[in-house]
């Protein structure tokens, strides 16, 4: 909006109005919850994960086999011994499995849990500070958009010593600036409104708004932003262990994937060793985006009225939305 | 240094206050001059109307006053200490205990994820006006009912999208009085509630400056409202004030062009739909970006003469407590 | 020429059905402006938009007749509401930056109009100019685009659009709440002589009641979906009956006269979903009896065109 526009726009007087809002409101923590949890697209991705870190935290009882120890002969199909075969050097796949779930689901959270963090102090404090603040540091942000993610990566990871740690930094400093820049659009917007505003005017600290009045505002798109960040590490790295980037002797989804195709597993036609973990790490994709899909949802309260009044169309049997539909029987809702 | 003025019955005086704006991405000389030169002051107790359209400047010279935007030139003496040299960097707590603001859209002003208390707790517990959890809470109530929002435990646990606009509206006067302010300044408080409720909410300004004695900065572009709560009024134009008066001389004895196209633009159902013939409604508000150095309704009104558009008029009594910015009164 | 009969609309929401017009009948003559005056939840748009059938869902039409020159608008199919619209009914919407499309030249959106309705190109621009000299705009700004104008302009542009197929009966939907009094009052000068000229029939939705006396030939009140009063404009303001019309009439400060004191209506428009029992106002009428908790009043006929939806003139009393 241009200053003129905004100095007309502060000065105009109208009958009750509706403001824009950045991010649709959410009513309260409670009811939101309650809301979510009521979506079949949040049950199921809260179901998966929850059914991961299980796996992750009992591995001991669910696989009591040595991942890295070598049970039998090399590329057995699934028995009941193994019941997932073994790889290509003669390991019980289904122990790998199990075990590399640890390593996957630590990467994959720390790595959210460490950008959304970065991104929240980058993006609120740009947001918030007018001027050369925000200049510099959304320059920052701006330069670390640009440079190619993969490439990066790959540069990264190969110069410094192999390790999980090195794999989330190395993630993390890739992966900081998009939610960067989404928490300082956010930020920006929300900084606007008068309830900011009204706060200043009653003597609060800048530190105290930023995280106090303008945060909690923003709370879906932070659970959201992190839950991208999950899907993107997990993914990422997975892919920069099959490059080869990684420990290799670390079992994980992703070395897993690396050995499987060392080991020529297409060639070999042994699915079982490179097919279980590229589900995994499909399926951890699959429930982050559900559970971000039902945010939205519950956020956005047109999506549920849609559902409901797209239900009661069909069953009246009427598919055009050029004109308002005209349905004089009684409704059950 | 002489930064306070003697013993003066006006909380407020507000003297060549003046707001630019920059435009322009890259060339960024060019300025929306929002507020010029304004000057005013408001007695303790009493209600001062700022009336004017659209992009006229009320609300900018409100921010200036409440310090959320730096002024580009001019003073603010408060009680009589010119608060721009005492605190050039920003307001001090003890300025934002005496002075408060109201804004206009009742739901935008209160943050929906907070709880009515959290919202009137705040301002209690950074002002040191209580402190223990219970003290806080029946302080709580206490404002709530002193606003006429009852039963005000069950109000205190709402969030604001539980309450209706009316409601938000007294919640946000009560957050203004929880630190037992002398002035508040109001941004066309009324103009976003329904026509039912305005009066509701107005007669309660009225009655906060009967019984506290607090003064009251009150913006509109409605004349009719002004004039049911406002000791003062001032009219702006384009940044300007150009008249200012009591309610009566303003209405009856209005001396600008301008005020006079006002007055009769307002809708009245004792008369049938008037006509604007004679004066020419279809121009409308001058740019504000680089204006010209004459009268800004220079282009507009129907009675101009060549010197309105070279020089700004001076301000000038047109009876006992009246004034006018236009040539036609001039020596 | 319009006559609206038990009209319901509800919108269906996660909380419930909301109720938002019960049961609303009015009829507008030829030459007629009839003036529909209410608060927010007063149902008042949603009519506006139920008559044309532009609601947007969740809404939905549960009853009622909408009968125009002889049809009922309620029983019409997608293609013929398509040619209905704009031709016999057109509407001016609250915010012309709302109804204008900001990234097309305003001469598109003029011409959109009549190019739907069969008109050649040719034709359109002759009547594009014609129009523009009607509303008082240069030729010149067919060819901005819409922030290109000032909001007096561009709402002049959407009236210009509303008469560009000369139907007989405009919807103005709250024209001039986003505008100045000054623009306010010129653009109402506007529509009252061109009204005199073509000779259309205006239905004037707005919440501010003292503008609807200056400019309609009768009002009709709406409060929680229904309508309590209606009658000639003067004679409503002179002899207002409902409860609600009286707190209403209380709602509005003068700039002239003597300063006495106001009150509005205490309380707060209800909820819709589950509204009060009996007669919706009940809650906060001042005249409350016993049988306004219980029975729903009927409209009864008091005078010439003036009739009242409330017990205090009912003939059960």
């Amino acid at each position: 909006m241009s200053i003129i526009t905004k100095v007309q726009a502060m000065d105009t007087g109208s009958g009750p109005a509706e403001t824009e809002p950045c991010e649709k409101p959410v009513s309260t923590q409670r009811d939101f919850l309650q809301r979510l949890f009521r979506q079949p697209k949040a049950i199921i991705g809260i179901v998966i994960l929850t059914v991961f870190i299980l796996v992750a935290i009992f591995a001991p009882l669910i696989a009591p086999i040595d991942p890295n120890a070598f049970v039998g002969k090399p590329n057995l199909h699934p028995t009941l011994v193994n019941w997932l075969g073994t790889t290509g050097q003669g390991q019980d796949v289904f122990s790998q499995l199990v075990w590399g779930t640890r390593i996957s689901l630590f990467i994959g959270f720390t790595v959210g849990f460490l950008s959304t963090l970065l991104g929240l102090i980058m993006g609120m404090i740009a947001g918030y500070m007018p001027g050369i603040v925000d200049g510099i540091l959304n320059m920052f942000t701006n330069v670390f958009l640009l440079i190619p993610g993969l490439p990066l990566l790959i540069t990264l990871a190969s110069f410094l010593p192999p390790g999980i740690m090195t794999v989330v930094m190395v993630l993390v400093f890739t992966g900081w600036s998009w939610p960067a820049r989404v928490f300082r659009s956010q930020t920006l917007c929300l900084r606007e409104k008068d309830f900011v505003s009204a706060a200043v005017v009653s003597g609060e600290k800048t530190g105290r708004i930023v995280f106090s009045e303008i945060l909690p505002n923003m709370l879906s798109l932070v659970v959201s932003s992190f839950f991208g960040s999950v899907s993107y590490a997990i993914a990422a790295d997975a892919g920069l262990a099959f490059l080869g980037f990684e420990d290799v002797n670390k079992v994980s989804w992703g070395t897993m994937l690396f050995w499987a195709s060392n080991n020529s597993a297409l060639l070999q036609e042994a699915w079982w060793t490179f097919l279980p973990p590229g589900l995994c790490i499909a399926l951890v994709s699959f429930a982050t985006t559900m559970l971000i899909y039902a945010m939205d949802e519950v956020t956005n309260p047109r999506l549920r009225s849609e559902k409901e009044i797209t239900r009661v169309l069909r069953k009246f049997h009427i598919f055009s939305r050029r004109s308002t539909p005209v349905i004089k029987e009684p409704i059950t809702q | 240094m002489n930064q306070t003025r003697t013993n003066h019955p006006a909380i407020l005086e507000v003297s060549r206050l003046t707001k630019y704006f920059s435009v322009g991405t890259f060339n960024r000389s060019r300025m929306v001059h929002a507020v010029e030169k304004a000057s005013f002051s408001v007695e303790t107790g009493q209600v001062l109307a700022l009336v004017g359209e659209s992009g006229c400047g009320k609300t900018t010279t409100i921010r200036l006053i409440a310090r959320l935007i730096p002024t580009t030139d001019g003073e603010i003496f408060f009680e009589g200490i010119d608060v721009l040299k005492s605190e050039p960097q920003k307001a001090s707590m003890e300025y934002r205990n005496k002075v408060q603001l109201i804004f206009q859209d009742p739901f935008a002003s209160l943050n929906a994820v907070h709880t009515i208390e959290h919202h009137l707790a705040r301002p209690l517990i950074l002002h040191k006006k209580a402190v223990r959890r219970q003290e806080i809470h029946d302080q709580v109530c206490g404002l709530l009912e002193s606003v006429d929002l009852n039963p005000a435990e069950e109000i205190a646990r709402r969030y604001p999208h539980q309450i209706s606009g009316g409601q938000r509206q007294r919640v946000a006067i009560a957050r203004a009085l929880a630190v037992e302010p002398r002035l508040i300044l109001a941004d066309e408080p009324i103009s976003m509630l329904d026509v039912s409720i305005r009066m509701g909410v107005l007669n309660l300004i009225g009655r906060l400056k009967e019984e506290q004695g607090i003064a009251f900065v009150y913006i509109t572009h409605d004349l009719a409202s002004a004039r049911y709560i406002g000791d003062q009024i001032i009219v702006m134009y384009a940044g300007h004030m150009i008249e200012g008066g009591t309610g009566d001389m303003i209405m009856e004895r209005a001396a600008h062009p301008y005020t006079q196209l006002l007055l009769s633009a307002v809708p009245d159902p004792h008369a049938g739909l008037r006509t604007l013939k004679d004066l020419s409604v279809r121009g409308e508000v001058p740019s504000l970006i680089d204006p010209g150095p004459g009268c800004p309704f220079s282009a507009r009104c129907p009675q101009v003469m060549t010197v309105c558009n070279q020089v700004m008029p001076m301000q000038r009594e047109v009876e006992t407590g009246h004034w006018v910015r236009c040539h036609l009164f001039g020596e | 020429m319009l006559e609206v009969r038990d009209l319901r609309v509800v919108y269906l929401t996660a909380h419930g059905s909301v109720k938002a017009v019960d049961g609303v009948s009015m009829t507008i003559q030829p030459g007629e402006v009839l003036g529909l005056a209410g608060e927010s939840g007063s149902g008042k748009s949603t009519l506006a938009h139920a008559i044309l059938r532009i609601l947007h869902p969740p809404a939905l039409i549960t009853g009622g007749q909408a009968i125009f020159a002889g049809r009922d608008i309620m029983e019409m199919e997608d293609a013929e509401l398509e040619q209905f619209r704009w031709k016999e009914i057109s509407i001016v919407f609250q915010s012309a930056m709302n109804a204008l499309n900001p990234v097309m030249r305003i001469r598109d959106q003029l011409y959109d109009v009549m190019l739907q309705h069969g008109l050649t190109k040719g034709e359109a621009h002759e009547r594009a100019v014609q129009l523009f000299d009607l509303v008082g705009i240069e030729p010149r700004r067919l060819d901005s685009y819409p922030h290109q104008l000032s909001g007096g302009m561009r709402q002049r542009v959407v009236i210009a659009i509303a008469l560009a197929l000369n139907p007989p009966l405009l919807i103005m939907d709250e024209p001039t709440t986003a505008l100045d009094v000054v623009v306010q009052k010129d653009i109402l000068q506007q529509i009252a002589s061109l009204r005199e000229k073509l000779g259309f029939s205006i239905l004037f939705i707005t919440h501010d009641l003292s503008l609807l006396v200056e400019f309609s030939t009768h009002i009709a009140i709406m409060y929680a979906g229904e309508i309590v009063e209606q009658s000639q404009a003067r004679e409503l303001f002179n002899h207002a009956l409902h409860p609600y019309t009286v707190g209403l009439m209380n709602s509005f400060p003068s700039i002239g006269g003597d300063r006495h004191k106001l009150t509005g209506i205490p309380g707060s428009p209800p909820d819709l979903v589950t509204p009060p029992t009996g007669c919706r106002f009940h809650p906060r009428c001042p005249n409350m009896m016993p049988i306004c908790t219980q029975v729903t009043p009927q409209t009864n006929l008091i005078s010439n065109e003036h009739s009242v939806a409330c017990h205090l003139y009912s003939e059960s009393k």
